[in-house]
């Protein structure tokens, strides 16, 4: 069969690859020597694109050309809230692309969050191709398990773009869970609790003989690390105004060395009780440079992210009754994400689960790992493992009322089918237009739209008696089929909704030529 | 490869993972075929139709690990699709053989009263139906409010029949079964049936009318030909009619109900307090009537 299929946790902050030697995931190391890499991508003035640790490096001199958190607007409407509350914060430029998505303004060019994504799994590739001296062609990504299709869809853009056929879309909880479980080949019921750099999420997974299914997953795709350090960095900045009395927050270059300060002081006060945040030379004021120097405790720290740490616990307990599972029935609780090194954090878990989460698993590799084991399975090495996982959202039809009609609810495991009948609402109705959403609002205009079509020459009849029976199939790469049929004459129609990730397919085969 | 796999054969499909695209493709197709060809999902899992919950737990995750399609995911386009095909056969039959909630094998077309509103009150139309449409709807509004619609009980079940029909869990299909088990599990499918009738009995007793009516409609459904199911049936729908003010509809749901079963007494109470009057053709006496209240 065809060359090897790497394994890539792209992720809000960093990202990692894996690769299955002789069974088993190997984490791969980048040039620097890093198991990870900054999900950075940057434009020097000159033009030149500069990803990763050197991205990083150059930030501070050059915050409104370098990207980081990409993957918090990938797949995201510009007017949508998360967008608007994220370009508020951000030292780089978020702007409405013609489609309506949010892209980012690099100088005079308008970038779209797949293209940037491309640019770390590009990276990705090349230090998997840098290891094992031959070419890739195939990858499985990582995302969130609370990504919509139209986030999963340009996810999968973005490999495109990068030269690599994404064969699975794998969600990150149930990667983690694949490592982790076939390394203890024991059946459990595990929970994976996941708390990112940008995204939450929980998925509650039953192991039994080598079958991995996951029973409930939940989670939030705006919650994460970034989300603390925010907070931090608003505190911060509150400080500083009332102190000196200047406003920080149109300066890109403060606010990227506050971002810089506030993530490192979050991560030290995860192993030490205090720290200290020294910024020199801030700002100028009228009496001179305006230097920052404070003490921060971790007691404070969690004070200042108390709701961020409550919030984690809904999402738990929805997945618990989701999956029909009391905490004490979980046998085992994993901690994936940077963020879940946080003390608080754990302790949350504690307090939710009931039990002490497992160690000896790197919460920052477990999810490449995973999607290493994943690739395995498809090509054969690991026959004795499969995956069923679920469907996050519902999927469902638009009826009158803007109402949301269910087809396929949140947490079936798929592939699956399921079928629905609808009827006219008019008098000699000859047409129905089915448009097809994706979420778990009543309210139809609060979902995601993922596409429409019409089914056509319905025979005549009083409202109501004209039936049209509509079939959801969604496959195992959560790709879905609807088909329409009227009962009565058996006219039918369907289509593959592809959602649309914003890049037409010019767009993409444009992006996806090999640069000069 | 062999060039024929056994139904049952879930240690041979292991060579598949390896095979030639060609070989993958006919015993894909040969799996599809029987699984479309076999009614009971005893037999699609090729398991005893007596088997215990434990084996077929087991039988079905040795055929997912066998036939899942991500096994396929390097494969071409169409093998892929077999797979998925396959996979949702298996999975169909393993939730029969262990689904016993009633709520979950309601009909697709009123899975819940608010489900039969959107179902009629339904999809889009055309941008000038647009406005009509929305009339209509405002119409039907005002004369039911959106969580008691318009009933139509005999849709839902004739659809539900026809799969019945089409998927019939008729104990005279499959392979595995001999006479005796046909029996067992005639015998077992009754005692079921009793306990989610007393179930269905014991929500109405508590006004859980929605829940009453979806384990009605499924049981009328599944035994076609016992009246008492669709008696009551017609008998629940009623009372939600009738607690939505629509008392004409509410006395047709009852006459049907009379219909099925003359001896129902709930149904003939509701209609004399009604004002519908005793049933001309009714047949029911005080004697019926003590029938009913001493059991």
């Amino acid at each position: 069969m065809a060359g090897r299929i790497i394994g890539i946790d792209l992720g809000t902050t960093n990202s990692c690859v894996a690769v299955l030697e002789g069974g088993a995931p190997v984490v791969i190391h980048n040039q620097e020597g890093g198991r990870t890499t900054p999900s950075m991508v940057s434009w020097t003035p000159a033009g030149e694109v500069v990803v990763g640790s050197a991205s990083k490096r150059q930030m501070v001199t050059n915050p409104a050309r370098t990207v980081f958190g990409v993957k918090r607007l990938i797949g995201r409407r510009f007017d949508a809230p998360q967008a608007t509350r994220l370009a508020a914060a951000l030292p780089y430029q978020i702007v409405p692309a013609r489609n309506g998505d949010a892209w980012v303004r690099i100088g005079d060019r308008d970038v779209s969050p797949q293209e940037i994504s491309s640019q770390v799994l590009r990276k990705m590739k090349q230090i998997a191709e840098d290891y094992l001296g031959e070419g890739v062609a195939e990858a499985i990504v990582t995302v969130p398990a609370y990504f919509d299709e139209v986030q999963r869809r340009a996810t999968r853009d973005a490999g495109a773009v990068a030269g690599l056929e994404v064969r699975a879309i794998l969600n990150e909880p149930t990667a983690a869970a694949l490592a982790y479980g076939v390394q203890k080949q024991a059946d459990q019921k595990l929970a994976v609790f996941d708390l990112g750099g940008g995204t939450f999420d929980i998925s509650i997974l039953r192991i039994e003989s080598g079958v991995f299914e996951v029973l409930a997953t939940s989670g939030d795709t705006d919650l994460g690390g970034d989300d603390f350090d925010r907070r931090v960095i608003d505190r911060l900045l509150e400080e500083f105004m009332e102190a000196h009395g200047v406003d920080l927050r149109s300066d890109a270059v403060a606010l990227q060395r506050l971002k810089e300060a506030a993530e490192r002081a979050k991560i030290e006060l995860s192993s030490s009780m205090t720290t200290e945040i020294n910024l020199p030379f801030l700002a100028s004021g009228p009496g001179g440079p305006l230097h920052l120097l404070r003490e921060l405790g971790r007691g404070e720290l969690e004070g200042i992210c108390v709701a961020l740490i409550d919030a984690l616990e809904g999402p738990c307990r929805k997945a618990l009754s989701d999956s029909r599972l009391e905490s004490a029935d979980i046998d085992q609780v994993l901690l994936v994400g940077g963020m879940t090194r946080m003390p608080a954090v754990a302790a949350k878990v504690v307090d939710i689960f009931g039990k002490q989460p497992s160690k000896g698993v790197n919460p920052d590799e477990i999810v490449a790992m995973g999607a290493a084991v994943q690739s395995g399975l498809m090509g054969g090495e690991l026959a004795e493992v499969v995956l069923l996982d679920v469907t996050p959202h519902s999927l469902g039809v638009k009826v009158t009322g803007d109402r949301m009609s269910v087809v396929i609810p949140a947490n079936t495991t798929i592939p699956t089918r399921e079928q629905k009948a609808f009827a006219t609402t008019d008098d000699d109705q000859s047409y129905v237009v089915i448009e097809i959403y994706q979420g778990q609002s009543e309210r139809v205009s609060d979902n995601r739209f993922l596409g429409r079509f019409v089914l056509g020459d319905l025979p005549s009849r009083p409202a109501g008696r004209v039936r049209v029976e509509v079939s959801f199939t969604l496959d195992a790469d959560g790709l879905l089929e609807v088909t329409a049929k009227e009962t009565e004459g058996g006219r039918a129609a369907s289509v593959r909704i592809e959602a649309a990730s914003g890049l037409s397919p010019a767009e993409l085969a444009r992006l996806s030529e090999p640069r000069p | 490869m062999r060039g024929h796999v056994e139904w049952n054969g879930v240690g041979e499909m292991d060579g598949l993972l390896a095979a030639e695209d060609g070989a993958v493709r006919s015993a894909l197709g040969q799996e599809l075929k029987r699984l479309k060809g076999v009614a009971e999902p005893a037999a699609a899992l090729g398991v005893g139709a007596d088997a215990s919950a434990g084996d077929v737990r087991a039988r079905f995750l040795a055929l997912v690990k066998a036939y899942h399609p991500n096994r396929f995911a390097r494969r071409p386009p169409d093998i892929k699709k077999l797979a998925n095909e396959v996979f949702l056969h298996l999975r169909r039959a393993h939730q029969r053989m262990t689904d016993r909630q009633p709520a979950q094998l309601a009909p697709p077309s009123a899975p819940s009263a608010a489900g039969a509103a959107a179902g009629a009150a339904a999809i889009g139309t055309s941008p000038a139906g647009a406005q009509a449409a929305a009339a209509v709807a405002a119409r039907a509004s005002e004369v039911s409010p959106p969580s008691q619609p318009k009933l139509d009980v005999d849709a839902a079940l004739a659809a539900r029949r026809r799969r019945v029909r089409s998927n019939p869990s008729s104990p005279t299909t499959g392979p595995m079964a001999g006479p005796v088990q046909v029996l067992e599990r005639v015998r077992r499918r009754d005692i079921e049936h009793k306990e989610r009738f007393q179930t269905a009995l014991a929500d109405l007793g508590r006004g859980q009318l929605e829940s009453a009516r979806n384990a009605l409609r499924t049981l009328a459904a599944e035994s076609p030909s016992d009246r008492r199911f669709r008696a009551y049936l017609h008998y629940v729908t009623g009372r939600m009619h009738e607690a939505a003010g629509r008392a004409s509809d509410a006395l047709a749901e009852y006459d049907r109900a009379l219909s099925f079963d003359p001896d129902l007494e709930p149904a003939r109470g509701s209609r004399q307090v009604l004002g519908g009057g005793d049933k001309p053709d009714g047949g029911g006496g005080a004697g019926r009537r003590g029938r009913w209240f001493r059991k």
